[in-house]
């Protein structure tokens, strides 16, 4: 038996911290009810780094719960469970094949060490500006399949945003992502320091069906979110390009190096349309 | 709280708090091949096998090794030989701090049948850290222990 | 038996390459840690410390200056640096207290229980302001080090003129080790193990401190780069304190942030050239104005500036050079040693502005630098030849033809651009230094027939510890496995000196060499391995003697006046011709080193894998210096110190580095440093022909490159 340290706060009995194991998602939903000050621990990398700076009543741990680790392909669509790791959807043949978009978003996530740990719902629920996952989620019309003590529902997730760090969640759990299986095209580039392991300067993506553009990227905007007025001006079919760099100061405002990002963003979607049309 | 694990195949029993981190766990308990580089994930010197995925153990907390199968580069001095042979014939140690992690993640890409292609190899190792090699005869080392 | 020039397997590979092999925070441990509690301000005073009455201290070992028995002064230099904060503080991040205890919990708890009060001040935080004493923070005007020197007959007329300013960033060394020290506690006195170049250093420093010599012995050190050669002496010294009070062992590992916040970084410069040159190109006189960001206290500000200052006019033939050096103070963490150790500030400046004249006359840059190259009898700006000038049109030409530079700078493609460097890095301490150090080494003969050297250098990762036993068994004619490399440890081992300045294996090798010659000597004749272990055998039976000393003696030939800086700077130069063909991305304005070549002339290598490897490990350094390690800075502390931020190149970003050595039928020279030297000026060469524009500050990020391109 390896104890340790044998010098904490914990082992003093100063405090405890609880950790209640959800084996479905009803426990776990109804642990939430009971215990709100409790800490929801889904394996990711972006809480066990804060739980060393702070002290916590408890852990509700919703890792074991199988239902969340599933990719299942129906006719018409892929169902992506909340704790799917980054690499789990690298090594879906499902996605590679109807969703090649989201397959190529999640080869240059972070490393390979972590997208071993990172889920999908994890990198969504963060929520950060330049989340990887965002953007192509977005553009692919997914929809979030979360739940209540109360009830079900399904939202667009662009719904689930409106501004800096103001996810709309009310005591629920993401249980997964269903994204359509669509006819398309797609682009997607992403800028950051080196070839891997970035934090992400800028990316772009874009997908394209017969009558729609879809486009989005991340760390362009204090959240993550579509930009409709590039895509109501690529759907019209013929625009100059000084058009197109007022759409791009519609949409977008950068929080650092705004000017640079707006332009490589102006030639990404110069790149783009020569790409896919 | 009690932590009931398999490390390097042996049954191991903890007795921590479930929020300590794992790197900490393993180290404390004499495995020290696994290193604190940066203590953030960006490093990969602290990479560890569980449940058969190549993970920063310093993004792991003591929860997570309930129940899981534990492998540290000591319990896989067999399986790694030749790798370690080909990384010092090859030049691939200098400093030696991020050798483990490169180990690790070198043998699991070569199990794994991974590609020759040393654009595909160089790709692989978007986890490791090293200042002092400049990565060319780790990446060799790779390349000469897959003939 | 040839082992010099054999790519012997490195001694500690096996252990590395396992895992087992256990570096500072590794070892077996039950005592306390420590952590330091360092100022919040960047310039001003200490009014109170009040430590919360409703927190239990009585657990924690709380030590101040007031524990310091000897002298609050580590000794480097000027003497100017405290271990500890007495009332002044003059940097974010400057050591105040230090606290220990069993729990890293408990200390991070106590930390939030410690208020201290400040009377801030205005900082001093850019170079220029500190130049202009729009403060004063050092001294009656913020100088450090001032260094002003002419030599020759400045001549203008007829001349066309450039004046061009070069700007060079700090960089952290990032040694994936971070900073680790151990004070052991005995009865007897206090042992001090941990990651460190500099075993001696530390040695004097706890002198200093204490009044006494206290045993000092490296632990194996993850990488150091100069990083560790005097901030160990800080880490030792508040281990030392912590555990003298305790009367515990105690361990201070530092977070990565905390090392990349507060510990000494390369020096940012400021280096403004001004020359007169012909339509050919040839120059004909030089000026320099360089300013260098000491940060808040001297440390090795005024060595690196004298190199910095024996660099900036490059190998070339240049009738008048004056030159304008000063080392300045700001309010910022001090700066110190970094592979290069002012070589590569001096050397991208020179370089840019060669290819800056070869732009103003219409030339190539492999053409302008033809033109001003050195002769046998091409004096330095401290007037003297020095041997190496012999070799430099030969390096040049070889880089030129490898790389096939002429031909591919004549068909320039779009965004692609190819550029070069030629440059040297003088080996060892400059001027008189080697013989103050007095550098000394040890060869014992163990009871087993081992020959074991015992001396201050360190293995970092360098290959110390293999290549010193290949330099002894090449004297004796056999296998390196018999010469055994000893842990450094300050009350066995004799003081080499520093394992600093590239000196390892040509200073303290040559005087393995020697003291090998001496052994060899009273052995008597024999030959081959198998006789050589008969007589060491014999030896060991009928003689007494069984250590064997050699200590450094200045060369005839260098002589050197500190007070005019004149004469020799250095015993030999290695020399470097570095070509970087890049490629610019249209569309994000990255830049890619698609081709690298690296030729090198340092006479003979000992071990040809090891010497690709400090190539290798060092050209991308410099690859890091120039496109994409920044440190932002604001209000005097880092913003970034995070390697999630903090952005190295890795593997992916990474192509092939092609080497040469050449005339290694020569002596050993300084290899650790020169392959950072030459990078950056190479690289932004290239960008700034690629380009058609001037690339001339350090890094050379996207988002600059493309603020250039606007």
């Amino acid at each position: 038996m390896h104890r340790l340290p044998k010098d904490s706060r914990v082992h003093r009995g100063e405090y405890e911290v609880k950790v209640y194991r959800a084996k479905s998602v009803e426990e776990a939903l109804e642990l939430i009810e009971n215990y709100p000050d409790f800490t929801l621990f889904a394996g990711g990398s972006d809480v066990s780094v804060h739980l060393q700076e702070e002290s916590i009543g408890g852990l509700i741990d919703i890792t074991e719960i199988e239902s969340l680790k599933v990719i299942k392909l129906s006719s018409k669509s892929i169902k992506i469970g909340a704790l799917v790791t980054i690499n789990e959807i690298l090594e879906s043949e499902e996605v590679l094949e109807h969703l090649p978009l989201l397959h190529k978003v999640c080869e240059t996530f972070a490393s390979h060490q972590i997208r071993n740990i990172a889920t999908i719902a994890g990198n969504v629920i963060n929520d950060s500006p330049v989340a990887d996952l965002i953007a192509p989620l977005l553009v692919l019309n997914a929809t979030v399949i979360l739940s209540s003590l109360e009830s079900q529902r399904v939202v667009v997730l662009e719904e689930l945003f409106d501004g800096f760090k103001s996810l709309k969640m009310d005591r629920e759990i993401v249980l997964g992502f269903e994204l359509p299986i669509e006819q398309g095209s797609f682009y997607y580039r992403k800028v950051g320091a080196r070839e891997r392991l970035n934090i992400t300067k800028l990316s772009l993506v874009m997908f394209r069906t017969d009558d729609e553009y879809r486009v989005s990227g991340a760390s362009l905007n204090s959240y993550v979110k579509r930009f409709k007025t590039i895509e109501k001006l690529l759907e019209s079919s013929c625009f100059s390009k000084s058009e197109l760099i007022k759409a791009i100061e519609k949409d977008v405002s950068p929080h650092s190096n705004a000017e640079y990002k707006k332009r490589v963003l102006l030639k990404m979607l110069e790149e783009a349309l020569v790409e896919i049309g | 709280m009690q932590i009931k694990c398999r490390v390097n195949a042996k049954e191991m029993l903890f007795d921590v708090s479930p929020t300590a981190r794992v790197l900490d766990v393993l180290r404390d308990a004499g495995f020290t091949s696994l290193k604190e580089g940066c203590g953030g994930g960006e490093c990969g010197a602290c990479s560890i096998f569980i449940d058969k995925k190549l993970v920063n153990s310093c993004l792991l907390i003591a929860l997570q090794l309930d129940g899981a199968e534990i492998f540290t580069l000591e319990g896989l001095q067999d399986e790694t030989k030749e790798i370690q042979e080909s990384f010092a014939k090859g030049g691939a140690i200098q400093c030696g701090f991020c050798t483990s992690g490169f180990v690790l993640r070198a043998y699991e890409y070569v199990k794994n049948g991974g590609s020759k292609d040393e654009q595909a190899i160089k790709e692989a190792l978007d986890g490791n850290l090293c200042r002092c090699t400049g990565y060319q005869k780790i990446v060799e080392s790779i390349e000469e222990s897959m003939k | 038996m040839k082992i010099v020039g054999k790519s012997v397997v490195r001694v500690d590979a096996k252990s590395k390459a396992s895992g087992e092999l256990q570096y500072c925070d590794d070892m077996a441990f039950s005592g306390l840690h420590a952590v330091i509690i360092r100022s919040s301000i960047a310039c001003g005073e200490i009014l109170s410390i009040m430590y919360d009455e409703n927190f239990d201290f009585s657990e924690f070992t709380i030590v101040d200056y007031k524990d310091i028995e000897g002298e609050n002064r580590n000794p480097i230099l000027l003497d100017d640096q405290p271990f500890l904060v007495e009332k002044h503080v003059r940097f974010i991040g400057e050591p105040i207290l230090l606290l220990a205890h069993t729990s890293k919990e408990f200390l991070r708890e106590a930390r939030k229980h410690i208020t201290i009060e400040y009377r801030e001040d205005e900082p001093l935080l850019k170079l220029e302001k500190s130049f202009a004493k729009k403060k004063i923070i050092f001294g009656d005007d913020n100088i450090y080090k001032h260094i002003a020197l002419s030599r020759g007959e400045k001549v203008s007329q007829n001349l066309l003129a450039l004046e061009k300013t070069y700007e060079t960033s700090h960089q952290e060394q990032l040694y994936l080790e971070p900073q680790s020290m151990l004070a052991f506690y005995r009865e007897s006195g206090i042992k001090i193990v941990g990651s460190m170049q500099c075993p001696f250093y530390v040695e004097s420093s706890l002198e200093s401190l204490t009044g006494e010599k206290i045993e000092v012995e490296q632990a194996p050190t993850g990488g150091a780069f100069g990083g560790k050669e005097d901030y160990p002496s800080l880490m030792a010294a508040y281990v030392y304190l912590l555990s003298k009070k305790a009367k515990k062992d105690v361990k201070l590992v530092l977070s990565r942030s905390e090392d990349i916040a507060y510990t000494p970084k390369r020096h940012p410069a400021k280096i403004t050239l001004k020359s007169n040159f012909d339509e050919s190109g040839k120059i004909h006189s030089l000026e320099a104005k360089i300013l260098l960001d000491g940060g808040a206290y001297a440390t090795l500000s005024p060595v690196v500036l004298a190199r910095i200052v024996l660099h900036i006019a490059g190998f070339y033939e240049i009738g008048f050079i004056d030159v304008d050096a000063y080392a300045l103070a700001t309010n910022t963490p001090p700066n110190g040693a970094f592979r290069g150790f002012g070589a590569p500030q001096a050397l991208f400046a020179i370089e840019r502005h060669l290819d800056d004249i070869a732009r103003a006359v219409g030339i190539s840059s492999s053409e302008v630098r033809e033109i001003n190259l050195p002769t046998q009898e091409t004096k330095t700006l401290t007037d003297v030849t020095i041997k190496e000038y012999k070799n430099v049109r030969n390096i040049f030409q070889r880089a030129r033809e490898r790389s096939d530079f002429d031909v591919k700078y004549a068909h320039k493609e779009p965004y692609k651009g190819i550029g070069m460097a030629l440059f040297m890095h003088g080996g060892g301490f400059v001027g008189l230094g080697e013989q103050d150090l007095a550098s000394e080494v040890l060869l014992v003969l163990n009871a087993k027939g081992i020959l074991e050297i015992k001396i201050g250098s360190t293995e970092m990762g360098q290959g110390a510890m293999t290549v010193l036993p290949q330099i002894v068994a090449e004297v004796l004619g056999v296998e390196s496995s018999l010469v055994f490399y000893m842990p450094p440890n300050t009350k066995t081992s004799a003081d080499s000196g520093p394992t600093v300045s590239s000196r390892t294996v040509m200073v303290v090798g040559g005087l393995l060499k020697e003291a090998a010659q001496k052994f060899k000597d009273v052995l008597g004749v024999y030959e081959g391995v198998d006789a050589y272990k008969k007589r060491v055998k014999e030896y060991l039976q009928t003689e007494k003697r069984r250590e064997f000393r050699v200590r450094y003696k200045k060369p005839e030939h260098i002589n050197w006046d500190e007070d005019k800086f004149y004469g020799n700077g250095y015993s030999a130069y290695s020399l470097g011709c570095y070509v970087a063909e890049v490629e610019v991305d249209r569309v994000d304005f990255g830049v890619k080193v698609t081709n690298f070549y690296a030729i090198n002339d340092v006479g003979e290598i000992v071990n040809p894998t090891l010497a690709e490897g400090q190539v290798e490990g060092g050209v991308t350094q410099g690859i890091g210096y120039a496109l994409y390690e920044q440190l932002v800075y604001e209000n005097g502390a880092i913003k970034n110190p995070h390697i999630s931020n903090y952005v190295t190149p890795m593997a992916a970003d990474l192509n092939k580095i092609e080497i040469e050595f050449l005339n290694t039928h020569e002596s050993s020279k300084g290899l650790g440093e020169l392959p950072v030297d030459g990078v950056a000026p190479a690289i932004l060469n290239a960008v700034s022909y690629a380009l058609d524009i001037e690339c001339d500050s350090l890094p050379l990020t996207p988002e600059r490159l493309e603020k250039l391109c606007r």
